[in-house]
């Protein structure tokens, strides 16, 4: 039978379109099983990616820390010159605080020459000093007594926290005191909790709860009290997002903060969270975290702070610009008592103590830290000496503790008093707006630098010319002639006699070099020591062609100059150009007495976790003899008390007894005077930097920036201990042995066995008695 | 992670043969410092006797009174202590910090110079022993013992880097003490 067509066409036709429609189905099926299969793979691995990123950075180095440099420490001990009025000063410096009572760490009290101290904790590269609570005595110039307070005995050494004075910062310039979760005191985070995040320990990474209440709250409040986000999303936010506000990366902030939650405790969420968040700008530079924030708005440690200043602290989490307490004391005021009753409302602080909290000011600490660039010259001094050992990512990003060897206040003072110095000089220099400067300070026992200027303005960072204006010396370089033929006692002594006359050399490019003195004048047969201390040129081109100019090169690497020296004739009227920098480091071996000493700035290096990393020693070799040293170091007292260095007796003592010398070059281009005092070795170069004539000897400009900076800074004249074989013998103007009582007769240093023997006409009978005498007994004691 | 550059040169130089490098204002070699230690917290505190304080007169002090062997300061004394105890723990490094500190104080004090010097020589850093024990010298004045230390600190420096001949005098400079 057959089955009707239609029918059979009918029922087909459905089956048709039944297979048609299930084909359809199962081929959308399948792409939807596909794209929700493609979706799936592409979530997960956006997912995996996010984690991974959340991962990577939270467990690795979460942040670029900034190195920070320390000036040296201050060390008080019983003796030490300083007055009361200096070390209160001193005490600005390092931030203290003077208060009527000593509550916490960085606070003093003063009484007329008494104070009272509360010390801060520093973790220094040989041992910690503990906090303690000292009182000082000052009596005339000098401190007269430290006694500790809690023990009622004297200490012998009292080593204060070091002054920051710069950093190194990482690109985008954050600065952050890191803090581990047991050193931030209970009420900060009982305070951010209350008002950030008040689930924080419940949620897990998002919080709906958290939304619905924050909308309530701020409701009741008309005003924005808590956020929504919780603390894990404001983290992610801060630490893997960018500023930007968009759904999308509201969505991904929510997932991150769900892989963070899985991944992590809510303790090291915490800690993370306290380091990172944002709380405030000081210039270039971001604060972050409440350790930096803390030492920024309160100049204290985290964990010493009370309630009301944690408070302050946590309310500039939700603006810190609009919150400033410098800027906007009333509003961060407002917004700290509400953090305060927030916790008072939770029942996270007693009543009592909300009251006690609330009636304190905010207590802002008139101190910021130091801009990066305060000491722009001795940073840059203190990095290229780091460059040996450290990259400059090392320097940007592993937070070091670099302790340098800047003495806070000597830079501080010499600054002042070069700016000075710098304003009045260039009224007579040739044009008021280009006359620049730099300077070099260091110590002389130990060859640390203690200050560098770059600039007349020496807070401008730029041209470092301490360490980069490399200039001709000029007669700078005389003591290394003069040391040289010193150097050969058998054939010249301080009374040897040279002449001082005109004289031709041929240059190796043919032309005839003729010097001249600087008074045009020539002045026949002089002492060695009379030309060093007028700084005659002829006399010096002579005696330097006889030594060899080869032999005052070695002279002068011996002395500690690295740069490449050319042997020709000029250089021994100081045709050798070289920085202040460099000329401190020649200058510092003669003040040594001979032994060179690498001038430092840095002392040691510590981790950020402080562990100690490096420690650059003092390092010393005797490389010059030390009775020739000694020789021309009292030839350059000479040149202070009666040469060219004269005049700085003017404004000082003459029992200062400096030694130095100074340095014109031709034309009045530069400006140079190096020399030293019983405990600072100092050269200061002045000049323009488009090397036209400044105008200015090396005594009218240069030596006039010296004098001034050292009446500041020393405390301690110049005392040569003689070797033991340096003898003192009178000479006559003829070079020949003498006493006292003759007339025109000088006393000089002889290295022994270089001393005149034949007597002078004007030794009488007894005189010339008693010098036989003499001679034979000295004869007897050395047989 | 921090990583110190040129490490095959920094352990050259560390092993003192390229001495005169050792010397210039940009090249120079970090102490040793020793492994693993616990940091000795602060200086000591030890009673110290009515200060001997005498007032000066005049405005300006010009001189400080070098410090002669016998008159130390006491924080001076406290830090050579320190620095000794540091020394018998082998903290080798902590100790030449400390002195370094009282050669801040006291920079013409013979005393700490040499005991510097001895650190160095510990430390076999011989060049650098012998230039301190001459530092140490120049301000012995008449210390006769601590001449004789210094020179015989020298001839044992001179004979580690086999200078036997100028070790030879050394030894005869310290006989003379």
């Amino acid at each position: 039978m057959a089955k009707p067509k239609p029918r059979t066409k009918q029922s087909k036709k459905k089956q048709v379109k039944r297979k048609a429609r299930h084909k359809k189905q199962s081929f959308l099926r399948s792409i939807f099983f596909k794209i929700s299969l493609f979706l799936l793979v592409v979530t997960c691995s956006y997912v995996a990616y996010l984690d991974f990123t959340v991962r990577s950075q939270f467990e690795g180095k979460r942040w670029e820390l900034p190195a920070h440099v320390y000036a040296n420490p201050v060390e008080l001990f019983q003796g030490l010159h300083l007055s009361a009025s200096e070390f209160d000063e001193l005490l600005q410096d390092l931030k203290y605080e003077r208060r009527q009572t000593l509550n916490g760490s960085g606070v003093y009290k003063r009484s007329g020459s008494e104070f009272l101290l509360s010390t801060r904790k520093f973790e220094f590269w040989d041992g910690v000093e503990k906090a303690k609570t000292v009182k000082i005595d000052f009596q005339g110039q000098q401190v007269s007594r430290i006694v500790e307070l809690e023990s009622g005995r004297s200490i012998p050494l009292l080593r204060l926290d070091p002054v920051q004075v710069g950093s190194f910062y990482p690109s985008h310039k954050e600065d952050r005191v890191l803090v581990k979760l047991g050193d931030v005191p209970q009420t900060l985070i009982d305070g951010l909790l209350a008002v950030e995040d008040r689930d924080f320990y419940q949620h897990f990474g998002v919080s709906a709860k958290g939304i619905l209440r924050a909308m309530w709250v701020n409701l009741q409040a008309g005003s924005i009290v808590q956020g929504g986000s919780t603390l894990t999303q404001q983290l992610v936010k801060n630490f893997y997002l960018s500023p930007k506000r968009s759904l999308w990366r509201k969505a991904k902030e929510a997932v991150m903060a769900i892989i963070l939650e899985l991944r992590y405790e809510k303790d090291d969420i915490l800690e993370a969270y306290l380091n990172e968040v944002f709380l405030g700008q000081d210039g270039e530079r971001s604060i972050n975290g409440f350790g930096m924030a803390s030492v920024f708005y309160f100049n204290q440690p985290i964990i010493e702070l009370k309630p009301h200043q944690t408070a302050m602290l946590v309310g500039l989490v939700k603006g810190p610009s609009y919150f400033d307490p410098r800027r906007h004391p009333t509003r961060a005021l407002k917004r700290r008592n509400l953090v305060l009753n927030e916790m008072a409302k939770q029942g996270l602080l007693p009543d009592q103590q909300k009251k006690i909290a609330t009636g304190f000011g905010l207590g802002i600490s008139r101190f910021k830290q130091i801009k990066s660039s305060r000491f722009p010259a001795f940073l840059d001094l203190v990095k290229r000496q780091l460059s040996r050992d450290y990259n400059n990512e090392d320097l940007t990003s592993e937070g070091l503790n670099i302790f340098s060897t800047l003495d806070y206040t000597v830079q501080t003072k010499a600054e002042k008093v070069f700016t000075r110095q710098l304003d009045q000089l260039s009224k007579v220099s040739s044009d008021e707006e280009l006359l620049q400067g730099a300077m070099v300070i260091s110590r002389r026992e130990s060859g640390e630098v203690v200050a560098v200027i770059g600039d007349k303005n020496p807070q401008y960072n730029g041209f470092n010319r301490a360490l980069d204006a490399v200039r001709p010396i000029g007669s700078l370089v005389k003591p290394a002639v003069y040391l040289t033929a010193l150097l050969d006692s058998t054939r010249y002594t301080l009374a040897t006699r040279i002449k001082d006359e005109s004289i031709s050399l041929k240059q190796q490019s043919g032309e005839l070099w003729t010097p001249k003195n600087y008074d045009k004048v020539e002045h026949g047969d002089v002492t060695l020591q009379s030309a060093l201390v007028h700084s005659y040129n002829l006399a010096t081109v002579r005696l330097g062609m006889a030594l060899k100019v080869s032999n005052v090169k070695r002279t002068l690497e011996k002395l500690g100059v690295n740069r490449p020296i050319k042997p020709y004739p000029s250089l021994l009227l100081g045709a050798l150009p070289m920085s202040p920098v460099e000329v401190t480091q020649m200058y510092q071996t003669l003040a040594a007495g001979g032994f060179l000493m690498p001038l430092r700035s840095i002392q040691s290096i510590m981790a950020n976790d402080k562990t100690p990393l490096e420690r650059y020693p003092l390092a010393i070799r005797e490389t010059v003899d030390s009775s020739a040293t000694y020789l021309v170091n009292t030839a350059m007292q000479e040149v202070m008390r009666t040469g060219t260095g004269a005049s700085v007796y003017r404004y000082m003592s003459g029992e200062y007894n400096f030694a130095g010398k100074t340095g014109t070059t031709d034309e009045l281009r530069d400006s140079w005077f190096a020399g030293y005092s019983g405990d600072y070795v100092a050269a200061v170069w002045l000049g323009r930097d488009d090397n036209k004539p400044a105008n200015l000897t090396g005594s009218q400009g240069a030596l006039r920036v010296w004098a001034s900076v050292m009446k500041v800074i020393t405390k301690q004249g110049v005392d040569l201990l003689p070797p033991d074989d340096i003898v003192f013998v009178w000479v006559d103007q003829l070079g020949l042995r003498a006493s006292e009582s003759c007339v025109d007769a000088v006393q000089y240093p002889f290295i022994k066995g270089s001393e005149p023997l034949a007597l002078s006409p004007c030794m009488g009978v007894i005189d010339r008695g008693l010098e036989n005498a003499g001679r034979w007994f000295d004869g007897l004691m050395n047989e | 992670m921090l990583k110190i550059k040129n490490t095959p040169f920094a352990l050259l130089m560390v092993l003192g043969l390229t001495a005169c490098a050792d010397m210039s204002m940009y090249n120079q070699v970090p102490a040793p410092i020793e492994g693993t230690r616990q940091r000795q917290s602060e200086v000591n505190t030890y009673p110290i006797e009515t200060p001997r304080y005498e007032p000066i007169e005049q405005k300006q002090p010009v001189k400080q009174p070098i410090v002669a062997s016998t008159v130390r300061n006491p924080a001076v004394i406290a830090l050579l202590d320190d620095a000794q105890t540091n020394r018998q723990q082998g903290e080798l490094s902590i100790a030449a910090s400390k002195l370094e500190r009282a050669v801040r104080i006291a920079p013409q004090d013979g005393n700490v110079w040499h005991e510097l010097a001895s650190i160095r020589f510990q430390q076999n850093r011989f060049q650098s022993a012998e230039g301190l024990a001459k530092k140490s010298i120049v301000y012995s004045s008449n210390d006769r013992a601590l001449l004789k230390k210094n020179w015989l600190l020298i001839a044992n420096s001179r004979e580690q880097q086999g200078q036997t001949t100028s070790a030879a005098q050394a030894r005869v400079e310290a006989g003379k003490y």
